[in-house]
This record gives structure tokens, C-alpha cells and sequence, in this order.
């Protein structure tokens, strides 16, 4: 048993590392909170009803990078208090892209919540409505770009800049979700959460061939073929020949209320969940998959698509002694060649965004009426990435006046995120403050004799869930709202 | 219970958020060292160059058919002479004479005065007189004898159309007509100048009968006659008569006449009869002076006249005849008359157009010469006019820039010498930086030019070249010019110094420093042989161009250049974040596939001239090498690769620091080692491919 876990440890390890980082709050799972309904519509609050307000009712941004942290930049000399940087010497370079990764990601993600109700209904259902705004990125930096930026294209002679990987996907949309949650026995209930989406704007970029061959001679063979997609405030210019000048974001876009209130981008969406006890209760499993949807984008839309080769083995200077050009002749030819082996081609079609699928695996042990202990798997699948997060959680909750959960998570390429919830309740009025990610360990940075910064040491990772809900019937009746797991006020 | 366990819950909490602090980074301690040394490789430039892309075929650079180069310069009219530049036929003519109008004739004067016997009778004694006054009753009686009667001076009346004159010759007859009854036995009588009572002579009238006359004449040569002339008159007496005749105080009478005649003036004031001028011979002879040595034949005159202009220092009116009888046209010789007029400057011009002028009618010199037949008439127009024989009347002729159609003679032996000039080609420097052999095998000068000066013509041409102390002459014997044959006017033909003729290619090929130019252009070399048979035309003009031809046909060997120069490559801007010293290496690697049979080395020394030291040297001994060629055609049979790889090292860059200067040396080998003539063709091409590995040092400040 024990080598079985060790190896299930090691396996889920190994999917962490290798993986990128995951998102959304893994702390609020447990907690006694009606927003922890967004992450398995079977959950809900113990409370019979509450009101989320614009915006103050829970704002959530995280953002998380998977390669870089300020300790990574910086570094203290052993025999002295003098800081040096990763450019110091070429071993503070090779130091620091040893540890990139070979796909590089940066995803801010921030939800700002418009309206949040629910209430319990009878027979065992619950209701939710909300309406949130989301703004979802993904940025992914092949580590062989960094590599070719700091070190040049030496190492890669024989061998390819691999920057299939890269990718830049941004949306920013309208979530309209309506949660029912039945208990279908007393020991399992099920939840699901269709939602209507509208999209306020999108990038993404369709990475399907990127890269670089550096051949022995030195030449180049760049080959491409992706598909740029915009949809919003992006104007793009063509030159004469028809080929892109410039790409301009339109600042005034969002000044008509038309880019908030269109319905021309449409989109699906849905969560399910289930929760089941076991061991007298003392023990429950639950499981979601949540953002199965997608948004079509068709307002304001241009695709950008290039699908191309082109070999650079040298500056043709054939026709330079002879005078028929000069030195910026031909350095217009190869961009023009470069350009004509890379023609865009723009259209307007509308495209479709996947939201990117979540599977949650949870399973927690309640202690007491109060006191449980979690286990949580989140699975993000972006793409062909999928970012894997492991969070082991203890949880307190009191009546529903007060609910504390810590938890450790491994994600995101480290094994160093303690992560901590709290939320209280004063009347109706209830406060939560959480985050995933709490730095153990600071840094002091003294910029000079008077002035000091505290940053984390190590904090690629940064997400926050903070708000306030109205929440009424916070008396517990134990006859008929039996939690599913002994900490009633939790569930 | 439930309270203290949240107070303890929330101090936890806050011990856990504050977390620990881990370390304390002083930024104000950040190194400065931040710097990058990436590592690129890269194609560097690529490209086939062949000989006709470096190069545009046109005027200068000639490509035959089978593609050989030619460099070819022209220059168009590098030699315009023109008549005018040789000889001045503009105011070659230059004829003034004066004619001096001299003695002239005039027609006759007369003037008269009559005596009645009654006048007669009052010269008489009273006695004498009464007694002759008594016979006139109507009667006849015997006229009575009386003696000498001093009638006294009576005026003759006035002379007609005239003023006074001094005469050259002529005669004043004086005539006594006796109308009375009784013969005068003679009468004498002084005459006077009325004005000044200066004598013009005394004639004595012998016997005259009555109803006789009797003349006697008076000399006038040298003498003055005014218009109103006095007679002193004396009557020596009368025998009377025999028989009884009517005696008539106031019907009878005598007469006095005195009549001009065959008179030739030299002053006075008098109205003169239009006259030709008799002195003069009426031929001269009109001089033609086109220059030292020159003798003209012939010469026909498209356009332009003979240009006079008359003074008259006479108050008469002239009309002059002019006759050129060997300047023809139409087959009649060109004439002209001046009528002056009474004025005293009189311009005109005889139109020369379309004649031919035979200058060498005269014997004694058959050339530059034309005779003027002329003749001159005056008069007074009826007017009396002031007149001296020694009045003239002024003729200038001139013949101005004239257009000719050709002139004919012999043009003198001119001998126009080019000046020893040194054309200082300003290129010591180099050539002092040059060694190593160079030969252009086949340049040629060609000088075209078009002739029509027919006049033979010899130019003797020598130029040397001058490298240091070495020379080379050109070697080029005299050349004579074509010219045409009359009537052929124009002939063109071409001059070519190449290396038959001339040592051209060695002295091209020294390459000289100096060129030394001298010689000369003889005229008429072979002298006068009395033909006169040059011929110059209207728009004979001598056009030449230059052709300074130079096949690539060349050989070199070991042809070295060098120079040193500032070191270009330190950079002395502070602020360059990428310097020279910050390459921690660059590595360029060139592939070149050479078509053309030139070899090329290049060697480049970072040099201290404070320590007069080499400090590093790259050597590119076989940048280019020379491609194979067909040691009989000098062409190119097969193309030569080679490959450079040039490490500039750390220790390089560094380097680059300390050198103030740059040694660059050049050596250049045609194929064979120089050893045969390779010749360039359009179509040679050079292929080549270059990569880059190079690291900089990047460093951020």
C-alpha cells in the first residue's frame, strides 16, 4: 500500500512538473461558500440563499507564469551582499534558462462577478443564477526563443527552433449561468450548470506549424502555418499589395455600450458535478467537469492565415556590384521574399473558442462536524496542454460563520504553494479572502537607504478570490439539510 | 469557546500570511556586469556575379560577340581646328590710294567793249577833235590823218562762268574790230586784272582797215584772270583817207575782244565742265596679304564684298568707274561706278558673290595680286567752285570676312609644335605601393579625325612614360595626315598607335607615373614646288576623336598593393553598446567558385606605430583563386573554388585597441602565375556563399 502510493505520489508528480500550471481557486473547493458552486455545481453553501453584488461580491484574478520568478532574475552573491542578475555571466544565463521550461506559459485569468443569486428550493433542489465577466489569456513562450535570444542560434545548428508551442490565445466574455443542484439520495447529488455565453472579444492564435531549422551551412528554413483570429477591437491595415501594414488596437472600441451588450458572439456552456458519501458519511467523493463550451465568435472578425516556407541562406548580392541595386534593394527583396513566402491572407470568418475544460477529482474525510481534510485534482486541458494541480486541504468550518481551509498544492512546477481561505460571516453579510498561493518566504528588496520593497521569494503563482456575499437563512436545520460530509456548515 | 477558537484561527492565519523573510537583496549593490554573449550563426551574402553584371556593356565597355571586353574610351572632338584658327583671309585685302585731280579744263570766256568815234574824238586834241567833229555833216569827206590817241583804260565787260583762274596754259585772243571810216594804223593794249590791277599782259594790234579785224594773243600760262578785265588801250594813229568817206561821230566806232581759249586751270573758282581726269593711268593693282609664306591662286568667293571708302578732297562731283577684270562672274569681270556727289566721305561695296579671283594674272608675281582698271570724272555741275589741282580723291577698298568656297595657293611651311608638357598623373603614391609585374597586352590609341585642309600635313608625336627612374618611350615614327585632293574636300582617316607601330602596351603597363608629351606638326613638309595647288575651303575644318582602346588581355604577376591606414575598425565611441573588443569571436567562412583568371590574396595587420609593431595578422592567402585558362586563347576553361575560413579571436578584437593603424596588402596573380596573357570575357562569373559565426559581448550599462 504504502509503495502503491509512493508511486501514485511520484506519477502525480511527475504530471505537475511536467505539466503548466493550473487555475481557479483549489482552496474554495472545501470551503463553506456559495462560490464554490462555479467549480462543481453540486456544491453549494449552507446558507439558504444569498445575493452577490456587482463586482464586490468576489473578484478573482490569478495569474500564473510556469518559468519565471523574481529568483530567478536575481541572485545574491555567497561571500557578499551584492546582487547580481542572470545576465552577470554566462553560468547566471545557462543557470536560468536551465530552469525554463520547453513551453513557457503566462495565463491571467480575472473574473469580475455582475449578479450572483441562489437559493434553496424544495425537494432537495437548489438554484443559482450568476453572471460573470471573465477574462481568460494564454500566453505560451517556447523556451527555445528565450534560448535563441540569450544564447544565439549556435546550439540549434542541425537541429530545429521549435516554436510550435507557441501560442497567445486572450477572450474576454459574458457568462450567464443558471445552477440546479437535486439531492438525488441522501447520498448522492448531482449538479449541473448550463450556461449562455457571450463573447466581448477574442484573440487566438492557431498555431498549427512554427519553427526554425538551422542547417549546417547556416542557412535558415523557417516554416509556418498558423492562423491568427481577431474579433473585436482590432483593426487591421493592408498595404497596396494587400499585405498587412499594421494591426491597431482600437482604444475607442469599448467606449459603446454595442461591445458590451452584443449578442452577436455566441457560445454554450456547461458544468456538471456530482458529490457522493461514503463511510457513514465520513467520507465523500465528488467530481466536475466544468467549462464544456464553446464561444463563436462572429462580430468584427478577421483571420490572419500564413502557411509558408522560406529559406534564408544569405543576402542575394548578385545584383549589387552591377548597380542595379544596393544594399537596402536587396534587404527589401528579402523581406519581400520573406513576406511573399508568409503572404497573409486575410478573411473574416467567424471561428470558434473552445473554453477550456476542467475535470475536478475531489475527496475529503471529515474529522468532526467541523473539521475535514481534502484531496483535490484539478485537470485544465488548454489545447494540447493540460495543467494539473494537486491541493491537499484542511478544513474548518463553524457553523457558516466562519470557514478557514489551508491547503498545499503541488502545481505549476513547484511543490512550495501553501494556500489558505477564510471566510466570515457578520449578519448577512460575508466576507471571504483566498488565495492559493501564500509566499512563505519574502525577500526584502532595498532599492536605497530609505525606501524597501517585500516581494515573495518565489511566487510564479498568484491568484486571489476576495468579495463579499449577501447571504440569509444561515441557520442550520439539521433535520433537513443533513451536509454531506459531517461538516455540515460546509456543505 | 467557539469565539477564542476564531482569535486563534485569525492569529494563525496572520502568522502564516506574514510568512518569514527569506533574504534581503540590496539593489543599490546590483552588479553592473550585465551583459550577454549569444552565439549566432548565420548566412552571411550569397550571389553569381558574372563579368557583364559588374559591368554594363555601352560606349566604354565593349562586348564583342563572343563575349571579349574591350574598354574603349572616346572622346569626341578632342581636335577641332578651324580655318580661322589657321589663317586670318578675313581683311587680307587692303587697298588705299590717292588721286590727285591735277590740271583741268574749261571752256571759253569772252569779254568785249566798244568806242565810238565821238569817244574817240574826246581822247583827240581840241582841234583835231572839232575838225573831225565838223566833217560829220552827212557828207562824204576825206577823213582827215590824226595820230596816237590815248583812249585810256576802259573795263572789257565781265567773263562769264568765271570767278579768276591761274592758268596752266591757254590763250586770251584779243581782237580789235575797226568800224570806222579810216584805217588804224595799230593799237595797243594793256590788260588789267580789274581787282587788283594786276597785269595780264599787252598785245599791240597792227593795221587795221577799216571794216577789218585784227587779233593778237596773249600767253596765259601761270596766269591769273579774274572775271572782269581793264584795257589800257592806245590808238598809234591813222593815215585818214583818200577818198571821201562818211564821217559818223556816233555810227562809227571799234571794238575790243578779249576771248579765252585751250585753257587749263590749276586754282581759281570757275564752273568746270564734266572732264575725265586725264592724268591718271587708270590701272592699279589690288594686294592680297593672307600671311607670311602664303601665295594665293585662286580664290572663289561664295559670299561677301569689296568694301570702299571714298574720300573727296575736291568741291567737284566725281563718278568713279571701278573694273576688276580677273575677279569674274558670269564670265564678265565685276564693275562699278561711285558717283560721290558733292559730298566728301562717300561708302559703298562691290558685291563679291559668287566670283573667282585669279590673283596670279601678273607675270612678275603670279599671286596675291589683282588688277583695277579705273577711271575718274569730274565736274562742277554748272556751279562756279573753288578748284585746286591739287585736290584728290581718296579710295579704300577692303574685302571683310568673306565666305569662301575655297582658296587656292600655297600655304606656307607652318610649323606648329607641341609644347614638352608632363601630364603628372598624381599617382606616386600608389604606384610606389605597387609591385610585382603588370603587362595589358594589346591597347591601342586610335586618333580619327576628318580633313578638309588640302595641305599635307606631317605630326610627329612622342610621348614618354616615367615610373621613378625607369622610362618608356612610345617609339611612334612620324605620321603623315591624309588630305584630300581638290576636287575632293574632305577626307577622313584615322591614326592608330598600338603595338605595331609603338611601344604602347610596355609603356601602358609600367604603369607610368608621368607622361612626358612633345612634338611637332609640320605643313607643306616636301616645300614649295611653285604648283600652288593647297587648298583650304570655306568650312575646311580639321575634326579628330580619340580612341584610347584596351583589350582585357592582361597578365599579372604577383601584383602586389598596400596601404596602411587609420585603424577603421577601433571604435571611439564610448557609448556603442557593441564594440570591436566586445566580439569574443566572429568566424566568417567564405565558399567562392572563381570563373574569372584572377587570383586574389588579401592580408590585413592590426599595426602599432608607437611600438612599430604587427600585432595580428589575417592572412587570406587564397580569397580568389585564378581559374584554370587555355594556355593558347588565355580563356577560361574551368572555374576555381576555394574555401576561407577567417577566426578573428578574442586576442583579435583586443587587439584592435591598441593599433592605430591597419596594414592592408593586395596580391593579385592571373592564372599561370602570371606567366600568360588571360583575356576577360563577359559571360565569367563568380559564385560565392558566405556564413557568420560570430559572439559579441553585449553589455548593458
Amino acid at each position: 500500500m504504502t509503495n502503491r502510493l509512493k508511486y501514485l505520489l511520484s506519477a502525480c508528480f511527475t504530471i505537475i512538473l511536467t505539466g503548466a500550471a493550473a487555475q481557479t481557486s483549489q482552496i474554495l473547493y472545501y470551503m463553506n461558500l456559495p462560490q464554490n458552486h462555479l467549480m462543481n455545481p453540486a456544491l453549494r453553501p449552507s446558507n439558504s440563499a444569498y445575493v452577490g453584488l456587482p463586482v464586490i461580491s468576489g473578484i478573482y484574478a490569478g495569474l500564473n507564469n510556469n518559468f519565471i520568478n523574481y529568483s530567478d532574475l536575481f541572485h545574491k552573491r555567497p561571500s557578499s551582499d551584492s546582487v547580481y542578475s542572470f545576465l552577470d555571466s554566462e553560468e547566471a544565463t545557462d543557470a536560468f534558462l536551465e530552469k525554463l521550461n520547453k513551453k513557457n506559459s503566462i495565463s491571467p485569468q480575472v473574473t469580475l462577478p455582475l449578479l450572483g443569486i441562489g437559493f434553496k428550493g424544495n425537494n432537495g433542489f437548489y438554484f443559482f443564477l450568476d453572471i460573470n465577466e471573465r477574462f481568460e489569456a494564454n500566453f505560451v513562450l517556447p523556451g527555445d526563443i528565450i534560448e535563441l535570444a540569450l544564447k544565439g542560434n549556435d546550439s540549434f545548428v542541425g537541429d530545429e527552433i521549435d516554436l510550435s508551442s507557441f501560442r497567445m490565445d486572450v477572450r474576454y466574455y459574458r457568462e450567464f449561468g443558471f445552477t440546479i443542484s437535486k439531492e438525488i439520495t441522501n447520498k448522492l447529488r448531482v449538479g449541473i450548470r448550463p450556461k449562455l455565453l457571450t463573447g466581448i472579444f477574442s484573440t487566438r492564435f492557431e498555431n498549427r506549424s512554427l519553427g526554425i531549422d538551422v542547417n549546417e551551412d547556416y542557412s535558415h528554413t523557417i516554416n509556418a502555418d498558423f492562423t491568427a483570429n481577431f474579433s473585436g477591437p482590432f483593426n487591421v491595415y493592408t498595404d497596396n499589395d494587400g499585405n498587412l501594414d499594421s494591426l491597431i488596437f482600437d482604444d475607442d472600441y469599448f467606449t459603446s455600450f454595442n461591445a458590451f451588450a452584443s449578442i452577436e458572439n455566441r457560445g454554450l456552456g456547461l458544468d456538471l458535478g456530482a458529490t457522493y458519501k461514503l463511510l457513514n458519511d465520513k467520507v465523500m467523493v465528488s467530481a466536475s467537469l466544468t467549462d464544456l463550451g464553446y464561444v463563436r465568435w462572429n462580430r468584427d472578425v478577421t483571420n490572419l492565415t500564413t502557411k509558408g516556407q522560406f529559406v534564408f541562406d544569405g543576402l542575394d548580392m548578385s545584383d549589387i556590384p552591377g548597380g542595379d541595386e544596393d544594399f537596402a534593394d536587396a534587404g527589401d527583396e528579402l523581406l519581400d521574399s520573406l513576406k511573399n513566402a508568409f503572404e497573409l491572407t486575410q478573411t473574416y470568418n467567424p471561428y470558434t473558442t473552445w473554453l477550456p475544460p476542467g475535470l475536478t477529482l475531489g475527496g475529503s474525510y471529515s474529522l468532526n462536524k467541523n473539521i475535514s481534510f481534502g484531496v483535490l485534482s484539478y485537470s485544465r486541458f488548454i489545447g494540447k496542454q493540460v495543467r494539473e494541480s494537486l491541493t491537499l486541504s484542511a478544513n474548518l468550518n463553524l457553523s457558516n460563520s466562519l470557514s478557514l481551509s489551508f491547503g498545499y498544492s503541488l502545481q505549476n512546477h513547484r511543490a512550495d504553494n501553501f494556500g489558505a481561505g477564510l471566510a466570515f460571516r457578520a449578519g448577512i453579510f460575508q466576507f471571504y479572502f483566498i488565495s492559493d498561493r501564500i509566499p512563505v518566504s519574502w525577500d526584502k528588496l532595498k532599492l536605497d537607504e530609505s525606501s524597501t520593497v517585500v516581494v515573495p521569494a518565489n511566487w510564479n503563482t498568484f491568484n486571489l478570490r476576495l468579495g463579499m456575499n449577501l447571504t440569509f437563512g444561515n441557520k442550520v436545520s439539521k433535520k433537513d439539510d443533513k451536509p454531506m460530509i459531517q461538516n455540515e456548515q460546509t456543505f | 469557546m467557539t469565539c477564542r477558537l476564531k482569535i486563534y484561527i485569525l492569529l494563525l492565519l496572520a502568522v502564516s500570511f506574514t510568512g518569514c523573510i527569506k533574504d534581503t537583496y540590496d539593489m543599490s549593490k546590483l552588479s553592473d556586469e550585465m551583459h550577454l554573449s549569444p552565439t549566432f550563426a548565420i548566412a552571411g551574402i550569397k550571389g553569381e556575379v558574372s563579368f557583364s553584371d559588374l559591368v554594363k556593356s555601352g560606349d566604354t565597355v565593349i562586348f564583342d560577340q563572343d563575349n571579349f571586353v574591350r574598354v574603349v574610351f572616346k572622346q569626341d572632338s578632342v581636335i577641332n581646328i578651324q580655318l580661322s584658327d589657321l589663317y586670318d583671309l578675313d581683311n587680307m585685302v587692303s587697298f588705299s590710294k590717292s588721286y590727285e585731280l591735277g590740271v583741268l579744263s574749261i571752256g571759253s570766256i569772252q569779254g568785249s567793249l566798244n568806242l565810238t568815234l565821238n569817244q574817240i574824238t574826246q581822247s583827240m586834241s581840241t582841234a583835231l577833235r572839232n575838225q573831225i567833229r565838223a566833217l560829220d555833216d552827212g557828207k562824204t569827206h576825206l577823213f582827215p590823218p590824226f595820230p596816237q590817241v590815248n583812249l585810256g583804260e576802259r573795263s572789257l565787260s565781265a567773263f562769264q562762268n568765271f570767278d579768276n583762274a591761274v592758268f596752266k596754259s591757254g590763250y586770251l585772243d584779243v581782237t580789235v574790230t575797226n568800224n570806222l571810216t579810216t584805217p588804224l594804223s595799230g593799237v595797243n593794249i594793256n590788260l588789267l586784272n580789274s581787282a587788283d590791277r594786276s597785269a595780264i599782259g599787252s598785245v599791240a594790234i597792227p593795221t587795221v582797215q577799216p571794216g577789218q579785224t585784227q587779233t593778237s594773243s596773249l600767253d596765259l600760262t601761270d596766269k591769273k584772270l579774274t572775271n572782269t578785265v581793264i584795257a589800257a588801250i592806245v590808238l598809234t594813229g591813222s593815215s585818214g583817207t583818200s577818198t571821201p568817206v562818211t564821217i559818223s561821230l556816233n555810227n562809227s566806232s571799234i571794238s575790243v575782244t578779249a576771248r579765252g581759249r585751250d585753257l587749263k586751270i590749276k586754282s581759281g573758282k570757275i564752273l568746270i565742265p564734266t572732264q575725265q581726269i586725264a592724268s591718271l593711268d587708270n590701272i592699279d593693282t589690288i594686294s592680297f596679304d593672307p600671311g607670311f609664306g602664303i601665295e594665293l591662286d585662286e580664290v572663289k568667293i561664295t559670299t561677301g564684298s569689296l568694301s570702299y571708302t571714298i574720300n573727296a578732297g575736291t568741291l567737284l562731283s566725281a563718278s568713279i568707274n571701278l573694273k576688276l577684270p580677273k575677279v569674274i562672274r558670269n564670265n564678265s569681270a565685276v564693275t562699278h561706278t561711285i558717283n560721290t556727289g558733292s559730298g566728301t566721305q562717300y561708302k559703298g561695296k562691290i558685291d563679291f558673290k559668287g566670283t573667282l579671283i585669279d590673283l596670279g594674272s601678273d607675270i612678275t608675281q603670279p599671286y596675291n595680286r589683282i588688277p583695277l582698271e579705273y577711271s575718274i570724272s569730274v565736274g562742277s555741275n554748272g556751279l562756279l567752285v573753288n578748284y585746286n589741282s591739287t585736290d584728290k580723291i581718296d579710295i579704300d577698298m577692303t574685302l571683310e570676312k568673306p565666305e569662301f568656297d575655297y582658296v587656292k595657293g600655297f600655304f606656307g611651311q607652318e610649323s606648329e609644335s607641341i609644347e614638352p608638357d608632363t601630364l603628372d598623373l598624381d599617382i606616386d603614391d600608389i604606384l610606389n605601393r605597387i609591385t610585382g609585374t603588370f603587362l595589358i597586352s594589346s591597347p591601342s590609341i586610335r586618333l580619327k579625325y576628318s580633313n578638309s585642309f588640302a595641305i599635307p600635313i606631317k605630326i610627329d608625336f612622342q610621348a614618354m612614360g616615367k615610373r621613378g627612374t625607369e622610362t618608356v618611350n612610345l617609339g611612334l615614327d612620324p605620321i603623315a595626315i591624309a588630305s584630300p585632293q581638290y576636287p575632293v574636300r574632305d577626307v577622313s582617316s584615322s591614326i592608330v598607335i598600338d603595338k605595331n607601330n609603338s611601344d604602347l602596351p610596355e609603356l601602358i603597363s609600367l604603369p607610368p607615373g608621368k607622361l612626358i608629351f612633345s612634338g611637332s606638326a609640320n605643313m607643306n613638309p616636301g616645300g614649295n614646288n611653285g604648283q600652288r595647288d593647297n587648298y583650304v575651303f570655306g568650312n575646311s575644318r580639321f575634326l579628330g576623336s580619340a580612341e584610347v582602346e584596351i583589350p582585357l588581355e592582361f597578365r599579372m604577376n604577383n601584383l602586389q598593393f598596400s596601404d596602411t591606414i587609420d585603424n577603421f575598425l577601433k571604435v571611439d565611441d564610448e557609448n556603442s553598446p557593441i564594440k570591436p573588443e566586445n566580439f569574443k569571436t566572429l568566424e566568417l567562412n567564405l565558399t567562392a567558385n572563381n570563373g574569372f583568371p584572377l587570383g586574389v590574396a588579401v592580408k590585413m595587420s592590426l599595426y602599432d606605430s608607437g611600438s612599430n609593431r604587427v600585432l595580428r595578422t589575417i592572412n587570406a592567402s587564397a580569397l580568389l583563386g585564378a581559374a584554370k585558362v587555355d594556355t593558347n586563347t588565355g580563356k577560361v576553361i574551368e572555374s576555381k573554388e576555394t574555401t576561407t575560413n577567417l577566426k578573428l579571436t578574442k586576442e583579435f578584437f583586443d587587439d584592435i585597441r591598441n593599433a592605430d593603424q591597419i596594414i592592408i596588402l593586395f596580391a593579385l596573380n592571373t592564372s599561370n602565375d602570371g606567366s600568360v596573357d588571360v583575356k576577360i570575357y563577359s559571360d565569367y562569373s563568380i559564385k560565392f556563399k558566405s556564413s557568420l559565426l560570430f559572439r559579441p559581448e553585449i553589455i548593458f550599462n
